[in-house]
């Protein structure tokens, strides 16, 4: 049992959940213009409440959010929360691979270097979950 | 501006209140089995109290994206990720080591470089 450890299963799920929040953002974004509010403030919130709880889009979104609630309770009771919570900056590496192979964009120095850092971001909190496990396991032992 | 980065710290700490709720609520489960898991989880106040502080935060976060544009909105919460480093060592007494900093400092650094314009 690798209790605590950060392991490419656990990423995978993290990456999953990327995939699902980004098709949710897209549906919430896409619901919310379609309110023609372009704007809020106190004085139109009940407006813009009762605007977005009309459209369908909004409702798809809330649901993608559930799924992605439970996944997120799955990997939490996994690893730590200082952990599994940088780690979900791994779904910012897919919008700019994604143009890059599919539309072959180019993509700038900053941004690649962007993506190598959340990269390197990443193997550094694994390498702390490990060190965590082990020390606990020593710990067992004595 | 200001007020844009005002609601997204505003939904960054209900989010990261939601967060340590969450895995308080977790903490204490010890099933193994996936279903008892679950169900042991959505049975607890704290991860519904967890909940609530998500829907404010969600609610907060729509009406920051509603007056910016995504790329401006996702550097500014990143901001969450040094406060979520914090919340964590005080409220769920997680060791903050070296690595974890560093992993930490790498990533905001990461995602301010990927979504800026």
């Amino acid at each position: 049992m690798k209790k605590g450890i950060l392991t490419i299963r656990i990423i995978l799920l993290i990456v999953l959940m990327g995939i699902i929040e980004s098709f949710a953002d897209l549906f919430m974004k896409k619901g919310l213009i379609s309110t023609g509010i372009s704007s809020v403030g106190f004085h139109n919130l009940l407006e813009f409440i009762s605007g977005n709880a009309l459209s369908i889009l909004i409702w798809f979104g809330i649901l993608m959010y559930i799924i992605n609630f439970l996944i997120w309770l799955t990997v939490l009771s996994k690893v730590q929360l200082s952990i599994a919570f940088p780690v979900v900056s791994v779904s910012y590496i897919f919008a700019p691979i994604l143009a890059i192979v599919f539309l072959n964009e180019n993509v700038g120095f900053l941004r690649w270097l962007g993506i190598a850092s959340i990269i390197a971001g990443i193997y550094f909190l694994s390498r702390s979950s490990r060190k965590e496990a082990v020390k606990r396991r020593l710990a067992g032992l004595c | 501006m200001l007020e844009v980065i005002a609601l997204v710290l505003f939904s960054g700490l209900f989010d990261l209140t939601g967060q340590i709720f969450y895995k308080k609520s977790l903490n204490v489960i010890k099933t193994r089995r996936y279903l008892d898991f679950m169900k042991t989880a959505l049975s607890s106040p704290k991860i519904w109290l967890g909940f609530s502080c998500m829907g404010i935060s969600i609610i907060v976060w729509l009406i920051a994206l509603a007056q910016t544009e995504l790329s401006i909105a996702y550097s500014l919460y990143s901001m969450e990720y040094i406060l979520t480093l914090i919340g964590a060592r005080i409220f769920l007494s997680e060791k903050i080591d070296g690595n974890k900093l560093a992993g930490t400092l790498l990533v905001v650094l990461g995602i301010v470089l990927v979504v800026r314009n």
